[in-house]
């Protein structure tokens, strides 16, 4: 009895709050600490299925996180549905579920998606003649998933501009004629290889009319691992920023926080209710914001990219920033596990 | 594997401009190094892109956009619309007074909007980057950002004054 009737009482504010119109929209982040049992348990029943982002909540580099594991399992003890989810574009989804398996996730292909697995769906869902081609400003990862739906791409990796004087500000050897024609779409990923001829390339395919021009996903900057290290990494947001510049034009955005990647999960598995589903991530403005895009319940870790610090100054801040406030942050995903 | 010492502790200040030879370890350092708040962060101009030959090539301004964006930080500007162009010309010859002075320019975010932010007269020419369209468009624009953008005069190219000029 006591323990439906706290089911009620979270179930109804947890109804309430987000009944209210956008314009007064106010998100109270709980921390999971200071959760009673009763509200615990409530709260795993209060979901059927998880999607969760991956580096930063179940791993940090090539190790698995303290508990990461052991949560995944109770999830699916508990009879919940699990999904892999990336913004990483620059390998195959095979390679994920192979990094699931060797950290004891143990996934299957189906849960796993990432961004150049969306690029694939996307050109698909344009009605991508296949007879045209791709300029890839990306990695193998993005060219193969388009490869397994029968698109093809021009060659990618390196493609420096020559250093012997020939390419200048005053101009460069290059003519429009010299574009390939078969070219309709543009797709923008991480790209170890970018070069001002790559932008200038994708920018110039981009221009051009009924062409397509899409980025995987606009992530900043990632922080490189190690002790003290202070070397930011560059995301595909730095990438696509000077084709989108240069271009005079904004391509689509699949990966989070667009809710393109719940769309597509959910086109598969049509019993998936948003409100029934919890978003795991360590990036409020990607997995937070995806969360709350698609109406899902959201979890914040604090093992990757954002602190609690930084979610409670949005919780009382601008509007705006209302769509970072997740409804529960915990230190680790294991730590749930104490709790249960 | 790379860690923190490859970033040298001598430099104090970064600056962006023009590089054709642009790449993603470039990007690192530069994003890495004004990661760093006391390290100065200067971007020589932010000309999105230009055009060469029907070609629309990458400007510095898309090089800084992307630096700004790996380091979550943004750079002073240097370059029109900023003042400081005008700023260092009229230190070194005080006697210019900006309301009779005109300014130039093929490109209406960079060139009219220096002008305007300077009190100068404008001259829009229709050789470059905008035209008279795009000029007429900002002219009745509900952004006043765009607004600011509408030349005081417009011209086809440089050389149409001449013949009136010539005459007078």
């Amino acid at each position: 009895m006591l323990y439906s009737e706290q089911c009620t009482v979270y179930c109804t504010v947890y109804s309430v709050r987000h009944s209210i119109g956008q314009s007064t929209l106010i998100i109270e982040m709980r921390e999971f600490g200071s959760m009673t049992d009763a509200e615990v348990a409530a709260w795993l029943e209060s979901f059927d299925t998880v999607m969760t982002d991956c580096d930063g909540v179940l791993w940090v580099g090539g190790v698995a996180i303290p508990g990461s594991t052991e949560m995944v399992d109770l999830f699916r003890k508990r009879g919940k549905r699990m999904f892999y989810l990336t913004n990483n574009s620059a390998k195959h989804r095979r390679v994920l579920k192979e990094k699931l398996d060797k950290l004891g996730f143990n996934a299957r292909l189906e849960e796993c998606t990432n961004t150049a697995f969306l690029a694939g769906q996307y050109l698909l869902q344009e009605n991508f003649n296949k007879d045209n081609l791709v300029y890839v400003l990306g990695q193998q990862g993005l060219v193969d998933e388009l490869e397994d739906v029968g698109i093809k791409s021009l060659p990618i990796g390196p493609d420096p501009v020559p250093t012997d004087g020939s390419w200048s500000v005053d101009g460069v050897p290059f003519s429009l004629d010299e574009l390939d024609k078969r070219v309709t779409a543009v797709i923008c990923g991480f790209d170890v290889h970018l070069s001002w001829k790559k932008i200038m390339l994708a920018a110039n395919y981009a221009a051009r009319p009924n062409t397509l021009f899409v980025a995987t996903n606009t992530d900043e900057r990632f922080p490189l691992k190690g002790d003290g290290c202070k070397l930011q990494g560059p995301g595909t947001g730095t990438m696509v920023k000077p084709v989108a510049m240069t271009a005079g034009r904004q391509p689509v955005e699949l990966g989070k926080p667009s809710r393109y990647m719940f769309d597509i999960i959910q086109k598969k598995y049509p019993d998936i209710q948003p409100h029934r589903t919890l978003m795991i991530g360590d990036n409020a403005a990607t997995d937070i914001a995806f969360g709350k895009n698609c109406g899902m319940q959201t979890l914040l870790v604090g093992t990757g990219v954002t602190k609690l610090e930084e979610a409670k100054q949005w919780e009382g801040g601008k509007q705006e920033d209302q769509i970072y406030v997740p409804d529960i942050y915990i230190d680790k995903l294991g730590d749930v596990i104490n709790r249960v | 594997r790379m860690t923190s010492e490859v970033l040298n502790p001598n430099v104090s200040a970064v600056i962006i401009g023009f590089d054709g030879g642009i790449n993603y370890w470039k990007l690192m350092f530069a994003a890495s190094y004004v990661h760093d708040q006391s390290i100065h962060f200067i971007g020589t101009n932010c000309d999105e892109c230009f055009i060469r030959s029907g070609l629309v090539l990458p400007g510095t301004g898309s090089m800084v956009a992307a630096v700004s964006t790996a380091a979550g930080r943004k750079p002073i500007v240097l370059g029109k619309p900023s003042k400081f162009m005008f700023e260092i010309v009229q230190k070194r010859h005080p006697g210019i007074q900006p309301e009779r002075t005109l300014m130039i320019g093929d490109r209406a975010n960079t060139d009219i909007l220096l002008g305007k932010n300077c009190g100068l007269q404008t001259l829009l020419v229709g050789s470059g980057v905008h035209s008279l369209a795009e000029t007429r468009a900002w002219e009745v624009s509900e952004d006043g950002e765009e607004r600011r953008m509408v030349a005081d005069f417009y011209a086809d190219k440089l050389g149409d004054l001449l013949d009136r000029v010539k005459a007078l």
